[in-house]
C-alpha cells in the first residue's frame, strides 16, 4: 500500500545511512556487529508465526512504526521493484515465476578472515555462512520463530538439579516437563531417551534448583551430506560443542555463549541431547551461534580423518590449534546450498551445491559473488558500472541525490531502505573526572539538535531512540523521550553543579578541572566528522572545549578497548531481543569488556541477570523497560539514533525481501527474471 | 684572494663582467632571475598565496572586525551566575581543610588544586562575572559592584590570614549582596551601554602577527628596497651589497618585536573562544550599534548544515528560493515513489552580516558536507599546504647542507662514512616511509603535521646533502678556501663562512624543488586521509571530503590551488637554475 | 669495476639491515597491534561485541612473541632462530618451521589470515604491478624520445614551446587529484566513456579471449595514463635537453660538416649518445616497478603491490609492511648499482674504484 506522499517534515526524526557509511580507506567503521548477546540475529522472542497474520502483517510505510510489532524490516518481496508497484487499485503484478540459473553479484565491506564463525567472529564470515552452511536451529526470519534446520524437531525440558550440584557426569539431575505439585515437583519425561520411565515426584526439600527450559533434545535429519560428500551425524555437532570448551580454540567471542549449555550427550547417530546449566532467555539462540564443524576434516580423533592421531586430546592444545589454523576454514566445506569456490582478497565465489537436502530453501541463482569493496566511494562506482547487484552503503545523501537520480543507475538498479537492529551512540568514559558527574553528561545530551541533524544529513529518515535494544523490538520502550536540544537548559544544568568559568578562559571549569575533552573518532567517517564538528560547535557556544582525534581504526579499537578515551562514536548492530550484559553489566566494564562508559551501578546488574532467567515474556520486557529508563537516565551514553540501511538493488533481481535481521536479506530468497539473463 | 673573487669564478665562464660595477654572485642571480618575466610572475602568485594564508583571519571570518554593542547574554548571565559562584564561595569559606580534602577524595577527582586555590579560583569567578557587568553599566550604577569586588576580595584575604570565621560571616553578606544584584540589576531595569571590541584582532596570535608583518614586508620589498637603496644608501652598490644581511636582520627584527609588543598589549595567546557573534546577533543577543566584517562573513569551522554540499552559486541549480529550500535538480525534496517518504530537509537561513541565499558572494566555490564555505577554507588551507612544504624544506636543507658540507670539507672517514649514511637514506622507500611514519606515530606523540615535516626531511636531505657535498669538494681546493685556511682560521668558519655561501645556489634549487615535492607529499597523504585531519583543513584533506563527481567543486578548486602552486614553484625553481648557470638554458 | 660492485653488494646488507631497524621501530610506536587488529573485528570493518577477547590477545601476543622486548622481536624476525615457545610464529604463521626468518629469505605470513604467506601473496600482486608499471614505462618512452628530439630540432618552433609549457604544466599535476579528475570526466557522471576502476570487468571471465584483452585494456588506460604523464614530463625534458647538448657538440659538427643528412645525424649521431643518460633512468624506475604506486592503485582500485602495503599499513601487518619496505629498498639500490654499472658501461672515462 502506497502511503500518502506528505508525512509532516517534524515527524521525521531520521539520519542517513551516511552514518554507518565509512568511506576510510582503512575500511575501518564505526560500527560495531553483534555478539552482544545471544548472536546476530536474536529476535523477539517467542512470538510465534499466528500472532502474525499475513494480512495483518505491517504495511510498508517507509517509517518506523513502534506500535507494528514485528518491525519494519518485514516488507513484502520486491516492496521497492519498479516492476512491483502497485497500480491504482492497490493491486500489485504477479511476481514472475521463480526460475532457477545465473548469478549475482553481492557488495561486502570488510573481507573476513575466513568462515569459520567459531574462530573468526566478523558479521561478514556469519552472512556468507548463511548461504553456505546450516545451523541445528534458526529463526525463521518472517516469524521470528525458532525452526530446526539440520534438525527434524527439537524437545524442550526443564531440569531439576538435586541436592549436592548438578555433578560431574550430570547424573545428579532429573529432567523432563516439571509442574509442581504441592511440595513435590511432578517431573514427566517428553523425550524419547528420557532416563525416566514414566512421571516421577521429586520432594522440593531434596531439589537444589529448578532450571525450566533447559535440556533440549535434537532429532536429526539423516539426508544431510557435507559439501565433500561425507554424511553428516551427531557426532560433528559434539565435535563442535566440544571444541568451544577447548581452551585452545580462539573462540573466546561465542564461547562463554556455549559454555552456557554445560553438557551434552550423543544418543545415536542422529540424535543429541544439550543440557543448559541454568535457564536463559536466548537458549535456543545459542544453536544458532553453534557453527557445526566437519567432524571428518576437524577432528584429529576421528578415524575418518586424514590427519587422523589417535593419541589426540579433544580438549588438547593440538587439537586446538589445528582448528584454528586449519586449511577449511578457508576453503569452507560446510552444509548449506552453496559451496565456496574460490576465496582472494577481491572476492568469494560461493556455486551451488547439488547434494543439498533441502530443496525449498536451495535458492534460486547458480552462484553467488561476493565482491569486497572496502571503500564506498569504489562501491558506488562498481554499482553503476554493473559489478555489483546489491549495495548497502548507500548514503543517505546519494539516496535522495543526483546519485540516486542518474540514468546509469535508474536504468539497471532500483534503491530502498529498511530499518535494521543498529543503533548510533556516542560513549562518555565516566571513569574521566569531567564525565563522572551525571549532571556533565545530561548537560551535553541537551547539547546536540539530533533532530535538525536527522532532518539535514538523514533527510528525515530514522529515528531517535534512548536504548541499546533494538527500536522496533518489544524490549523498547516508547514512553521514554529523548533527550531534546535546549543548550540554555544545558548551561542552567553545568552551572547548577558548579561547572562555570572561573578563570575567564571561557571554558567551564570545576576543582581545578577544565571542562574539556577528547572526542575520538576514525577517519573517513562522514556522519561521525558531521556529528563532531557540530557537537563541537554546540559544546563551545556553552563553554566546553572538544578536541578532536582522528585515529585510524587498528588505534581506534584498541584505545576504546583498553578504556583510554573521553568520548568516541561507534555504533552497535545488535540482535533484535539482545542481552544486555556484554553493554551494561559492571563485569564488562573492566578489562576490555564492551561496557566503555564503565557503568557501575548495582541496580543495573541486577535487573540485567533478573532479565536473563526470565523466561516470561510479558515480565522480562517490563524488565527491560525498568532497565532502559535507569541507563537512560543515568546518559553513560548519549543515544542517538537508528537509521535505516539505504540499499541499490539490480532491476533484474526479483523476490528481494528485507528482513530486520542482519544482514537484512537473504540470497536464497532471490532470482533472476528470465528475460534479463 | 677574496670570497667574492672566489665566487665569481664560479660564474666566470661565459658572462660577461658588467662594466659599471663588480657584480658579486648573488647580483648576478638576482640580474637574470629579473631577465624572467615567467619566474617574477610565478613568486608574485607565490607571494599572494602565502599573503592569502597568512592574512586569512583578515579576509574571511565569521567574527567581525570592530563590534560596537551590548552583549545582552553576557551581561546577564554574569549577573546570574553571580549568586551562585557566591554560593559556592561561601560553602567553601564553610568547610575547613581538612574536609575539603576529604570531599575532594570522595569524589575520587585527581586535582592538584588546594583549598586556598580552590577558594581563588571561586573569587576569580566572582570577580570575573563582576567585570562583564562593569562592562555594560553606566558609571553611577558601578558603586554596589564594586563593593561586591571589594567584599569577595575580603573574604579571600580573612581565608589566607587563616580567620575562617571572619571569611564565613564576610561571604555570607557576599551571598546577600550577589542576591540584591541579581534582582536589582536586570538588563531591563538599568540602562546598559554598548562596549566597542575587536574580536577578530582580539583572536590573532602572536604568531599570525609575526608572519603577517613579515609578509607585508616581503610583499613591500620593491618598492621599500628600493627607497632604501636610493636614499639610505645613496645608491652605492658596495654599501647595498654590504647591507643585505642587515636588511634581512631589520625585517625579522621589525617583525619580531611587532609580535612581541603584540603579545604584551594584547596578551597574544587564544584563549578558547567560542564564535558566537553570529547567533547572538542573528537572534538579537547583542544589541549592536556598529557591526565591520571582513569581505569574507563566513568562519572556517562554521557549519551550515542546511547547506551541506551546496554548489558554487553561481550555478543555476545552487539557487534558493525564499524558504529556503532547493528550487531546481536533483535536490528539490520530492516523495519517495514507494514509501511517500517525502526527503526532509531544514531551510537555508541567512546569519547576520551574511550574503543573501543567492548572492554570487555567498559560496563562490560551493560548500562541504558540513556547508562549510569551501572557498573560506582554501583560504585557511593554505596555511598548513605551504607550512609544511616550506618547514620541512627548510629543515632538510639544513640538515643536508650540515651533513654534505661536513662531509665534502673533512674528507677522510667521516666522508666515507657520511657518504654511506647518504647511500643507506636514498634507499629508503621515501613515501612509504612517510606514510608509515604519519599511520603510526600517535598523535600525542607527535602531531600529523610535525611528522610529516619531520619525515619529509629525514628522507629527503639526501639530495642536498650530494649536492653541497660535491661542491664542496670542488670548492675546498680553490684558492680563496686555501687562503683561508693559510690565515689559520677555524674549519667551521672556513665551512660555513666561506664556502657554504659560494655553494648554496645548486642548493636553493634543490630547495625550490622540493617545496613543491614537499606540498604534493602532503597533499597527497591528507588525500590518503592519513595526514592532517579534522577540523584543521589542508588542500590535500579538502579534496578527500569527497570523491563523488557531483560534488565536482571540491575535489577541483584544492586541486587547482596545489597545482598552482607546485607549479609556480617548479617555475621559480628552473628559473634560478638558469640564473645560476645561464649557459643551460635550453 | 667488479670490485666495485662487489663492494656495493656487500653494503646491501648494512643498508638493508639499517631501513629494516628503523621501520620495524616506527611500526611499534603505534597503539595497536596485529593482535589487537585480528580480534577487533576489523575484517569485517566492525567491532566485535567480545567478552573474553583480553585471553585470545594475550594468547596471540604470546605465540608471536608480540610481549617481548622489541630487540627479541627484531632478532626473531631476521631468524633463523628459535625464541618463540613454538617455533617462529612471530611470523604470523603457526611456527611448524622454527628455523625461518628473513634471512633465509622467508617473508612469513599475516597476523590476520595466518595461512597466506606473504611471498606467495606478494607474486599475486606483482602480477598486477609489474605489468602495469611496464606499460606505462614503455608509454612513456616511446613518447617522450620522439617529443624530446622533436622539440631539440625544432628549438623555439611554435610545437616546441607548447609542448614544453604543456609538459611543463603536467609535471606539476598531483598525481591523486589527475586520477580523481579522469575519474570524474571518463567516468559514469561525465562522458561515460572507460571504466574507473579495478582491472577486469565483473563478466570477464565469461567473455572470449579477445574481448576479455579488450576489457583489459579498457579498464588499463586511466591507470596508465596517470601512472605515466609525470615521467612523460620528465624524460621529454631530459632527453631534449641531452639532444641540445650533444648537438653542440664536435663531432655532431664534424658530421654534418661530411655533408651528411640531417636526419641521419640527428638519428644516428646524435640520438644514440643522448639517449643514454635517459635509458640510465630506468634503472630508476625500478623500485616503481615493484612498489607500485600506493595513490593511482588506491585512486583505481588495482589490487597491487601498492595496494597491499597500503592495506597492510591500516591493518598492522607487521610483516607486509617490513616485505614491502625491504623489497622496495632492495629494489632501490639494485636500481642505483645499476645506473651506476650502466653508466661505467656507455662511458668509458666514468671508472669505480
Amino acid at each position: 500500500m502506497k502511503k500518502p506522499a506528505f508525512a509532516p517534515l517534524s515527524a521525521s526524526l531520521a539520519l542517513g545511512l551516511g552514518a554507518f557509511l565509512t568511506a576510510g580507506c582503512g575500511g575501518s567503521s564505526d560500527e560495531a556487529a553483534p555478539k552482544a548477546s545471544g548472536g546476530d540475529e536474536v529476535a523477539a522472542a517467542g512470538r510465534t508465526a499466528d500472532e502474525v497474520p499475513d494480512d495483518v502483517k505491517p504495511a510498508w510505510s517507509g517509517k518506523p512504526d513502534p506500535q507494528v510489532k514485528g518491525g519494519p524490516g518485514q516488507a513484502e518481496a520486491d516492496v521497492f521493484h519498479p516492476m512491483n508497484q502497485p497500480d491504482d487499485d492497490g493491486t500489485r503484478p504477479p511476481m514472475p515465476e521463480p526460475r532457477r540459473g545465473g548469478r549475482v553479484f553481492v557488495h561486502l565491506f570488510g573481507m573476513p578472515r575466513h568462515f569459520n564463525y567459531m574462530t573468526e567472529n566478523s558479521a561478514e564470515s556469519r552472512w556468507i555462512l548463511y548461504e553456505v552452511h546450516e545451523y541445528l536451529v534458526q529463526r525463521n526470519w518472517d516469524t521470528w520463530v525458532h525452526e530446526p534446520r539440520l534438525s527434524t524437531d527439537w524437545v524442550t525440558e526443564d531440569t531439576l538439579i538435586l541436592k549436592g550440584g548438578r555433578g560431574d557426569d550430570n547424573a545428579n539431575i532429573v529432567y523432563g516437563e516439571v509442574s509442581e505439585d504441592g511440595d513435590a515437583y511432578v517431573v514427566k519425561p517428553l523425550s524419547g531417551d528420557n532416563p525416566l520411565e514414566g512421571e516421577k515426584r521429586v520432594a522440593k526439600s531434596d531439589v537444589e534448583s529448578l532450571q525450566k527450559e533447559t535440556v533440549f533434545t535434537f532429532n536429526l535429519r539423516d539426508d544431510v551430506k557435507w559439501q565433500d560428500g561425507h554424511p553428516f551425524n551427531a557426532h560433528d555437532v559434539y565435535f563442535a560443542w566440544q571444541c568451544y570448551w577447548n581452551q585452545t580454540v580462539d573462540c573466546e567471542d561465542s564461547r562463554y555463549k556455549i559454555q552456557k549449555i554445560v553438557h551434552a550427550d550423543v544418543l545415536d547417530d542422529h540424535r543429541i541431547r544439550f543440557f543448559y546449566g541454568e535457564q536463559y532467555f536466548l537458549a535456543l539462540d545459542a544453536f544458532t551461534d553453534l557453527t557445526v564443524l566437519p567432524s571428518h576434516l576437524y577432528n584429529l580423533s576421528d578415524p575418518d580423518n586424514p590427519k587422523h592421531d589417535p593419541a589426540s586430546d579433544v580438549l588438547g592444545a593440538a587439537q586446538g590449534e589445528f582448528v584454528n589454523d586449519h586449511e577449511n576454514n578457508f576453503k569452507w566445506v560446510g552444509l548449506g546450498p552453496y559451496q565456496v569456490k574460490e576465496v582472494t582478497e577481491q572476492w568469494v565465489i560461493a556455486e551451488r551445491f547439488e547434494g543439498y537436502f533441502d530443496p525449498e530453501r536451495a535458492g534460486y541463482v547458480d552462484a553467488i559473488h561476493w565482491r569486497h569493496i572496502p571503500s564506498v566511494d569504489a562501491g558506488k562506482q562498481a554499482l553503476l558500472n554493473g559489478e555489483l547487484d546489491y549495495f548497502a552503503r548507500i548514503s543517505s545523501d546519494d539516496y535522495f541525490g543526483e546519485y540516486c537520480q542518474q540514468e546509469a543507475f535508474t536504468n539497471t538498479h532500483y534503491k530502498g531502505y529498511t530499518y535494521q537492529p543498529r543503533m548510533q551512540y556516542i560513549a562518555w568514559n565516566t571513569r574521566r573526572p569531567v564525565f563522572k558527574e551525571q549532571a556533565v553528561r545530561t548537560a551535553l545530551g541537551h547539547a546536540m539538535d539530533w533532530d535538525e541533524f536527522l532532518s539535514t544529513v538523514g533527510n528525515g529518515l530514522g529515528v531517535r531512540i534512548t536504548s541499546t535494544q533494538f527500536y522496533m523490538s518489544p524490549t523498547y520502550d516508547h514512553a521514554l523521550e529523548p533527550i531534546a536540544f535546549d543548550l540554555e537548559k544545558a548551561e542552567e544544568i553545568l552551572t547548577d553543579a558548579g561547572w562555570y568559568d572561573r578563570d575567564g578562559d571561557g571554558i567551564r571549569d570545576k576543582n581545578g578541572i577544565p571542562l574539556e575533552f577528547e572526542y575520538l573518532m576514525t577517519p573517513g567517517n562522514t556522519a561521525s566528522q558531521r556529528i563532531v564538528l557540530k557537537l563541537q560547535e554546540n559544546c563551545a557556544k556553552i563553554g566546553i572545549k572538544v578536541n578532536v582525534a582522528t585515529r585510524d581504526w587498528a588505534a581506534f579499537i584498541e584505545r576504546a578497548k583498553t578504556k583510554d578515551f573521553d568520548a568516541f562514536g561507534m555504533a552497535w548492530v545488535l540482535p533484535v531481543e539482545s542481552d544486555p550484559q556484554q553493554l551494561w553489566h559492571s563485569s564488562e566494564g573492566k578489562s576490555r569488556g564492551s561496557n566503555y562508559p564503565g557503568l557501575d551501578d548495582p541496580e543495573i546488574d541486577r535487573l540485567i541477570e533478573a532479565i536473563q532467567v526470565e523466561l516470561d515474556e510479558e515480565r522480562r520486557y517490563e524488565l527491560f523497560h525498568e532497565l532502559q529508563a535507569r541507563i537512560y537516565e543515568q546518559q553513560p551514553y548519549m543515544f542517538t539514533y537508528n537509521v535505516p540501511v539505504k540499499f541499490a538493488m539490480n532491476k533484474r533481481i526479483r523476490n528481494f525481501k528485507s528482513y530486520a535481521i542482519n544482514p537484512g536479506y537473504s540470497v536464497r530468497d532471490w532470482f533472476i527474471e528470465e528475460t534479463e539473463q | 684572494m677574496t670570497e667574492s673573487q672566489g665566487a665569481e669564478n664560479l660564474l666566470a665562464d661565459g658572462v660577461p663582467a658588467d662594466q659599471e660595477y663588480s657584480k658579486d654572485y648573488w647580483d648576478n642571480v638576482f640580474e637574470q632571475l629579473g631577465k624572467r618575466p615567467l619566474v617574477k610572475m610565478a613568486l608574485a602568485v607565490l607571494a599572494l598565496l602565502y599573503g592569502s594564508g597568512i592574512y586569512a583571519p583578515l579576509i574571511a571570518n565569521d567574527r567581525p572586525y570592530l563590534l560596537e554593542a551590548i552583549d545582552k547574554k553576557e551581561y546577564s548571565d554574569a549577573r546570574k551566575g553571580l549568586a551562585g559562584v557566591a554560593g559556592s564561595l561561601s560553602e567553601l569559606a564553610a568547610k575547613d581543610e581538612a574536609t575539603f580534602r576529604r570531599e575532594r577524595e570522595a569524589l575520587g577527582v585527581e586535582t592538584t588544586q588546594t583549598y586556598l586555590e580552590a577558594a581563588r579560583s571561586e573569587c576569580d569567578g566572582m570577580i570575573l562575572r563582576i567585570d562583564a557587568m562593569l562592562k555594560y553599566l553606566p558609571a553611577e550604577r558601578h558603586g554596589p559592584l564594586d563593593e561586591l569586588a571589594a567584599d569577595v576580595e575580603g573574604v579571600f584575604a580573612s581565608l589566607e590570614g587563616g580567620d575562617r570565621a571572619a571569611a564565613q560571616s564576610a561571604a555570607t553578606g557576599v551571598v546577600e549582596r550577589a542576591r540584591e544584584i541579581r534582582s536589582t540589576y536586570k538588563a531591563e531595569d538599568v540602562q546598559l551601554e554598548s562596549v566597542t571590541s575587536l574580536p577578530v584582532l582580539e583572536s590573532t596570535t602572536t604568531t599570525e602577527i609575526f608572519f603577517m608583518v613579515l609578509w607585508a614586508f616581503i610583499l613591500g620589498w620593491p618598492v621599500w628596497n628600493r627607497m632604501v637603496n636610493r636614499i639610505l644608501l645613496k645608491g652605492d652598490r658596495e654599501r647595498i651589497r654590504e647591507n643585505r644581511k642587515t636588511k634581512v636582520a631589520a625585517v625579522l627584527g621589525t617583525s619580531l618585536v611587532c609580535a612581541f609588543l603584540w603579545s604584551v598589549l594584547v596578551g597574544g595567546s587564544m584563549t578558547f573562544e567560542t564564535s558566537y557573534f553570529k547567533e547572538r546577533l542573528t537572534n538579537g543577543d547583542i544589541e549592536a550599534e556598529r557591526v565591520v566584517y571582513p569581505p569574507l562573513r563566513m568562519g572556517f569551522a562554521e557549519t551550515h548544515m542546511a547547506e551541506a554540499f551546496r554548489p558554487p552559486t553561481w550555478k543555476d541549480y545552487a539557487e534558493i528560493n525564499e524558504e529556503g529550500y532547493y528550487v531546481r535538480g536533483p535536490r528539490v525534496p520530492e516523495p519517495d515513489p514507494v514509501t511517500g517518504h517525502i526527503r526532509d530537509a531544514q531551510p537555508v537561513d541567512v546569519r547576520y552580516g551574511e550574503p543573501e541565499t543567492n548572492s554570487f558572494l555567498r559560496h563562490p566555490l560551493g560548500t562541504d558536507q558540513m556547508g562549510r564555505d569551501l572557498l573560506v577554507r582554501l583560504f585557511y588551507g593554505a596555511r598548513i599546504s605551504l607550512a609544511v612544504g616550506l618547514i620541512s624544506t627548510v629543515l632538510l636543507v639544513v640538515i643536508g647542507v650540515v651533513i654534505g658540507s661536513i662531509a665534502g670539507y673533512m674528507g677522510g672517514l667521516t666522508d666515507i662514512l657520511l657518504s654511506r649514511l647518504i647511500e643507506i637514506v636514498q634507499c629508503f622507500p621515501a613515501f612509504f616511509l612517510i606514510i608509515t611514519a604519519v599511520a603510526m606515530i600517535p598523535e600525542k606523540t607527535l602531531h600529523p603535521i610535525y611528522t610529516i615535516i619531520f619525515f619529509i626531511a629525514i628522507v629527503r636531505w639526501t639530495g642536498v646533502a650530494r649536492l653541497v657535498r660535491g661542491e664542496f669538494l670542488r670548492l675546498k681546493e680553490q684558492e680563496f678556501a686555501v687562503a683561508a685556511r693559510a690565515l689559520g682560521l677555524s674549519t667551521w668558519r672556513i665551512i660555513f663562512r666561506h664556502v657554504l655561501p659560494n655553494a648554496l645556489g645548486p642548493v636553493l634549487v634543490a630547495a625550490a624543488f622540493s617545496v613543491a615535492a614537499g606540498i604534493l607529499t602532503e597533499s597527497a597523504i591528507s588525500f590518503l586521509g592519513l595526514g592532517i585531519k579534522h577540523p584543521i583543513p589542508s588542500w590535500g584533506s579538502l579534496i578527500n571530503e569527497s570523491r563523488d563527481y557531483e560534488h565536482w567543486w571540491i575535489q577541483i578548486f584544492p586541486g587547482i590551488l596545489i597545482f598552482v602552486t607546485v607549479f609556480c614553484y617548479n617555475l621559480v625553481g628552473e628559473g634560478i637554475r638558469d640564473a645560476l648557470d645561464p649557459r643551460m638554458k635550453v | 669495476m667488479l670490485q666495485y660492485i662487489l663492494r656495493r653488494l656487500l653494503w646491501m646488507i648494512p643498508t638493508l639491515l639499517g631501513i629494516s631497524i628503523v621501520v620495524f621501530g616506527l611500526i611499534h610506536l603505534a597503539p595497536g597491534d596485529p593482535a589487537a587488529v585480528k580480534f577487533s573485528g576489523m575484517a569485517s570493518g566492525e567491532s566485535q561485541v567480545g567478552a573474553n577477547e583480553e585471553d585470545m590477545i594475550r594468547k596471540f601476543r604470546e605465540r608471536h612473541l608480540l610481549d617481548q622486548p622489541l630487540w627479541k622481536q627484531y632478532v626473531h624476525y631476521l631468524g633463523p632462530f628459535n625464541l618463540g615457545p613454538k617455533g617462529h610464529s612471530w611470523f604470523g604463521g603457526s611456527g611448524d618451521d622454527p628455523w625461518n626468518g628473513i634471512l633465509v629469505g622467508d617473508l612469513g605470513n599475516e597476523f590476520r589470515r595466518p595461512t597466506v604467506e606473504i611471498a606467495g601473496e606478494v607474486v599475486q600482486r606483482l602480477k598486477v604491478t609489474v605489468p602495469l608499471a611496464l606499460i606505462s614505462i614503455v608509454v612513456s618512452y616511446l613518447l617522450a624520445l620522439p617529443i624530446g628530439i622533436y622539440s631539440s630540432v625544432r628549438r623555439g618552433s611554435v610545437l616546441d614551446v607548447t609542448s614544453a609549457v604543456l609538459l611543463f604544466l603536467l609535471y606539476a599535476v598531483p598525481t591523486f587529484w589527475a586520477g580523481l579528475m579522469l575519474q570524474l570526466l571518463f567516468g559514469k557522471g561525465m562522458w561515460d566513456l572507460l571504466p574507473v576502476l579495478g582491472l577486469h570487468d565483473k563478466d570477464a571471465d565469461d567473455l572470449g579471449r579477445v574481448a576479455y584483452w579488450i576489457d583489459l585494456g579498457k579498464h588499463l588506460i586511466l591507470p596508465v595514463v596517470c601512472y605515466s604523464y609525470a615521467s612523460l614530463a620528465y624524460l621529454s625534458r631530459q632527453m631534449r635537453v641531452g639532444m641540445v647538448e650533444t648537438m653542440s657538440q664536435d663531432y655532431i659538427r664534424t658530421a654534418r660538416a661530411k655533408g651528411l643528412s640531417e636526419k641521419v645525424v640527428v638519428l644516428k649521431h646524435a640520438l644514440r649518445n643522448s639517449v643514454i643518460p635517459i635509458l640510465t633512468l630506468l634503472a630508476a624506475i625500478l623500485p616503481i616497478l615493484v612498489g607500485g604506486s600506493i595513490i593511482i592503485e588506491s585512486v583505481f582500485d588495482i589490487p597491487g603491490m601498492g595496494k597491499y602495503a597500503y592495506e597492510g599499513l591500516l591493518l598492522r601487518e607487521y610483516n607486509v609492511i617490513m616485505a614491502v619496505t625491504l623489497i622496495s629498498a632492495l629494489m632501490t639500490i639494485v636500481g642505483i648499482l645499476l645506473s651506476d654499472i650502466t653508466y661505467a658501461l656507455v662511458d668509458p672515462r666514468i671508472r669505480y674504484d
